[in-house]
């Protein structure tokens, strides 16, 4: 009889300090999914009613992702490289533009001059002092040679690959430092030409 | 333009509280229940006083098992969980 009661007396002592001890809550929670023109899903975001300090996070929360958006976009997550730079800014190339390789095509506004080295450098093209060498001739229209001055004389040509083949005496003529493959190569412009 | 779906669900937790006072209170009334009842052999008092031990005895062993199983002190450590989900959009 006596450990009858004792058993009772655990199972009471049990049962009611569970339920004093362990207590139950509700809430209800709103998920709240936005999608911006199917391009991706944005996570769901919980917003627990009756909790104003979750409310209140989450409203300031979804404030600093806004003003994340107004500077270019959220933040996104850390790369799991963990790469701290541009591996492409490492290529000292990859800094020009690349319409500046090609050579051909005359981006920088300056027409291009027959006769000059392949990287546009003209140095070594005209002696010292001799004047600009009438035979570089700028293949496009803008400021020629012989618009710096009517004493130069500077003939006009039609044919750059005669011009910058057989240079005209009087005149400075192409050093050998210009290659062969220079003349078969297409103008490139270089600010230093009109110089 | 970016649209919102929402949907409410009910979320349940438990979480660990004190006893308070009405554990005594419990505790008085379940043991003189008991000593009355088991009053025959040793009378009142012989089983007011078992009564009393498992009692204390069944606490023991309810405490140790709810902290075991509800890992939560407090209201707002129970919905812990769903309060990080409004920033990274899991709930749990």
């Amino acid at each position: 009889m006596r450990w009858l009661m004792m058993c009772v007396a655990i199972v009471l002592g049990a049962g009611i300090t569970w339920l004093l001890t362990v207590r139950r809550v509700t809430r209800q929670v709103t998920l709240s999914s936005a999608t911006a023109n199917g391009s991706g899903e944005r996570p769901p975001r919980a917003d627990v009613l009756g909790n104003e300090a979750a409310m209140d996070e989450a409203a300031t929360d979804e404030a600093a992702t806004d003003e994340a958006e107004g500077f270019g976009g959220a933040t996104t997550q850390e790369s799991s490289s963990r790469m701290g730079w541009d591996r492409t800014s490492q290529d000292e190339d990859a800094l020009f533009p690349h319409d500046l390789h090609a050579g051909d095509r005359g981006v920088t506004g300056v027409p291009p001059i027959q006769g000059a080295t392949p990287n546009g450098d003209l140095a070594g093209v005209t002696a010292p002092g001799a004047g600009a060498d009438p035979s570089l001739t700028p293949v496009d229209e803008g400021p020629t040679v012989g618009d710096l001055g009517p004493e130069l004389g500077a003939p006009e040509r039609d044919d750059p690959e005669a011009a910058a083949g057989e240079p005209e005496s009087g005149g400075a003529h192409v050093t050998e430092s210009a290659t062969p493959a220079a003349n078969d190569d297409p103008p490139v412009p270089g600010p230093a030409g009109v110089r | 333009m970016a649209e919102q779906t929402r949907r409410a669900r009910t979320v349940m937790r438990r979480y660990r509280a004190d006893i308070g006072g009405s554990w005594w209170g419990a505790l008085v009334v379940v043991t003189v229940v008991l000593g009355f009842v088991g009053r025959g052999d040793g009378g009142f008092w012989g089983a007011f006083l078992w009564s009393v031990v498992g009692f204390v005895v069944g606490t023991l062993i309810a405490i140790a098992m709810s902290s075991r199983v509800v890992g939560a002190r407090s209201e707002a450590e129970a919905f812990a969980d769903v309060d990080v989900a409004s920033g990274d959009g899991t709930a749990r």
